[in-house]
């Protein structure tokens, strides 16, 4: 059972980001299945901006003949205050300033246009603010060239089976026509099914930082196991440095992602959160004298639960700890001292 | 050896002890069961265990000392032979009482090896198989479903150009409304299209089948049975023969679906990711009960992440506590899908597709 709130909530964060990342994989897929909706720019997707900043959208395709751009930004959650979602959505509009990088013969393309991908969950709190930012004069929310999608997982009623994943515009319209048909019929666009049975393993990661439990049950189950030499050893306990670490997380990050500048920094950040929080939860340990360095067990976690759960049972139990620590204490009384004018109660009597 | 077979009061010729330790060559192995085994009369099955492994006979005594569990629970001494065979004395206490028999284990073909014995069948179920069982990832047993078995009784017969007959097939039966497990023999002529049947209406399991192999002149050349893990019984018949054509088109088969778990990690090629998933497919959809089934039962063997659970559509990521392979695994309608990850190994992969075989049911499996 989960413990508390917290645990749940942790839960559910995590099977967000996990289903952010399949939705990742299913638009990659839409696109590659039919090439007359765009063409996907992969791992060249280095754009910049005139002043040569870096933009690296989640996805990037190009469309129209090479004349439009289309890039795709994914949210597993938005922030729970709207002025939070506003700054979102505006940071969005620095994509329109991508204008180098798009792999056409000038390199650039005529218009651009930028699809914001979130969860239903998301859905009321994203379409206040887009409302709110509208009423508030800032155009690009209101032209054409900004769209809202939303992915869901549609409940099975007995006897219906093909509902399952769907994504579905909320707001807005690009460009694209062949694709805002797809997407515009009642109901939006199934997700295929081989997104559903095997693609969403095709990367683990989007562009946005992970809930640490995601982070931390990726390392577990598929990072740790690779570290031993040999399973058949009495080999127990493998002392793992960060840096061999983000070595073999790399294939799980999409790979479009450039081998330069920030992302790895990021990505090893993410890492490194994990790892830590493992160590706050007695799982792993910090080799002492080494720095980044971490001593894993194996097996490193063994239970009867699915992992995510205990993970989050075990980060909500060890937040309520770090708030109070044991019973609620009662303050002694304080007596003030007596003074010379104070005379004792038994005179009184 | 004339010491170790007696006549019975009734007159019937029984088969007292092994004859393992007199065996010190692949020829006397052979005179000496061929002899057996031709002669009808009541003794211990011979048994022909199929493994696959990279390593020698003489590692499993080393495999067994380096491993503090096991070496609490097995004794064993690899004694060599020949070049290719040795003799492998395994002993282990039950409930108090020492058990312990003798095998010869045959190694001449890289990749596998045969372990071939006739003591009594509680020795092999209780002793030798539960050791091969343990010695899991450094030695993998071969797990079959009843479709890869026919396929192998249909070259049986295109070798031996007589015909081979599924006697009678024991199954484990599940009826998909009820919860309880049952039993089934299926007798003689007709098995195969009763089995055909009963799949269609419930889950099944194989146990094991009995078979007949027979020349164009309807002479028995082997009897013997099969089970899904490859556990192969001779109970009649020349041992050079079960040898040379049984074991070797086993083993064939063997191979090639090592061959169809092997490589399929995820890797990057040319800067992209390639997975190489497989699928195990079922006549009817695979239902919320039978979901629970198999997240309770993988939960013992391996540390796994449900992303989806409820729902027909299930995801979880595994990982196999012993031998560290990664897998995602999806459910969705009639198909159960395997895609591996980062680590896997052919025998992790294998292992886990039995390991689902017997929770699920039988299915085909199959290249995506």
């Amino acid at each position: 059972m989960l413990s508390s709130m917290a645990a749940m909530t942790c839960l559910h964060e995590f099977q967000k980001y996990a289903d952010t990342v399949a939705v990742s994989s299913a638009i990659y897929d839409l696109f590659e299945k039919e090439p007359a909706l765009g063409l996907f720019v992969g791992e060249e997707n280095k754009l910049r901006t005139d002043e040569g900043n870096l933009l690296t959208p989640d996805l990037t395709f190009r469309y129209n003949n090479d004349l439009n751009g289309l890039l795709f930004e994914l949210k597993y959650t938005l922030p729970s205050h709207i002025q939070d979602v506003k700054d979102t959505l505006l940071d969005l509009k620095k994509y329109l300033n991508a204008t180098r990088g798009w792999r056409t013969p000038s390199g650039r393309v005529d218009s651009i246009d930028i699809v914001l991908v979130c969860c239903d969950d998301d859905v009321p709190i994203a379409v206040k603010a887009i409302k709110e930012l509208v009423s508030e004069n800032v155009k690009f929310f209101d032209n054409i060239g900004f769209a809202l999608w939303a992915w869901m997982l549609t409940p099975v009623r007995s006897g219906e089976r093909e509902e399952r994943m769907r994504l579905q515009r909320i707001y807005g319209k690009t460009r694209n026509a062949k694709l805002e048909e797809r997407i515009g019929s009642t109901g939006g666009t199934r997700i295929s099914e081989d997104v559903l049975r095997y693609l969403r393993w095709l990367i683990s990661f989007i562009r946005q930082k992970p809930p640490v439990q995601y982070t931390m049950h990726l390392l577990i189950q598929n990072i740790f196991p690779s570290l031993r030499s040999s399973f058949r050893s009495n080999e127990r306990v493998v002392d793992a440095p960060l840096d061999i670490i983000c070595q073999r997380c790399t294939s799980f990050f999409p790979p479009w992602w450039e081998p330069e500048v920030d992302p790895p920094q990021i990505r090893r950040g993410w890492l490194k959160e994990a790892m830590n929080s493992l160590v706050g939860l007695k799982i792993i340990e910090k080799v002492p004298d080494r720095n980044e360095c971490y001593s894993i067990p194996f097996p490193t976690f063994k239970a009867r639960k699915s992992l995510p759960q205990r993970l989050c049972e075990l980060l909500a139990l060890s937040q309520r700890k770090k708030g109070k620590r044991g019973r609620p204490r009662i303050k002694p009384a304080r007596y003030p001292s007596r003074s010379a004018n104070d005379r004792l109660i038994n005179n009184y009597l | 050896m004339s010491l170790l077979a007696v006549t019975s009061s009734h007159g019937v010729k029984i088969w007292m002890e092994t004859l393992i330790p007199n065996v010190n060559s692949m020829m006397s192995m052979r005179l000496a069961f061929d002899k057996k085994y031709t002669t009808r009369s009541k003794k211990p099955s011979l048994k022909a265990l199929i493994l696959l492994t990279k390593y020698s006979p003489s590692s499993l005594e080393q495999f067994i000392q380096e491993n503090e569990r096991l070496s609490k629970k097995y004794r064993i001494k690899v004694e060599s032979i020949e070049s290719d065979l040795s003799k492998l004395y395994v002993e282990k206490e039950i409930r108090g009482r020492l058990v312990s028999g003798e095998a010869i284990v045959h190694s001449k073909q890289e990749g596998c090896l045969i372990a071939y014995t006739d003591e009594k069948d509680y020795f092999v179920k209780h002793v030798l198989e539960t050791l091969f069982n343990d010695l899991y990832p450094d030695v993998l047993r071969v797990y079959f479903n009843y479709k890869q078995i026919k396929r192998f009784f249909e070259a049986v017969k295109d070798k031996c150009s007589g015909s081979s007959i599924l006697t009678h097939i024991s199954i484990g039966i599940r009826k998909e409304t009820k919860r309880s497990k049952s039993k089934l023999l299926l007798w003689e002529f007709g098995a195969e299209d009763e089995l055909e049947k009963q799949a269609k209406n419930y889950r099944i399991w194989i146990d094991y089948l009995d078979f007949e192999i027979k020349d164009k002149n309807d002479r028995i050349l082997l009897q013997g049975s099969l089970t899904n893990k490859g556990l192969i019984r001779l109970k009649f018949g020349e041992f050079s023969y079960f040898q040379e054509s049984l074991i070797s088109l086993f083993l064939e088969l063997a191979f090639r679906w090592q061959r169809f778990f092997s490589e399929r990690e995820r890797h990057v090629e040319e800067g992209k990711i390639k997975l190489s998933p497989y699928a195990i497919s079922y006549p009817a959809d695979i239902d919320e009960k039978q979901i629970l089934e198999l997240e309770k039962g993988i939960s013992s063997f391996y540390s796994y992440s449900v992303i989806h659970g409820g729902n027909p559509y299930f995801v979880v990521n595994l990982s196999d506590y012993i031998d560290g392979s990664s897998f995602g695994l999806t459910i969705l309608d009639n198909t159960i899908t395997i895609t591996p990850m980062l680590f896997s190994t052919a025998y992790g992969l294998w292992k886990l597709s039995h390991r689902i075989q017997r929770i699920i049911g039988e299915g085909e499996i199959r290249n995506i």
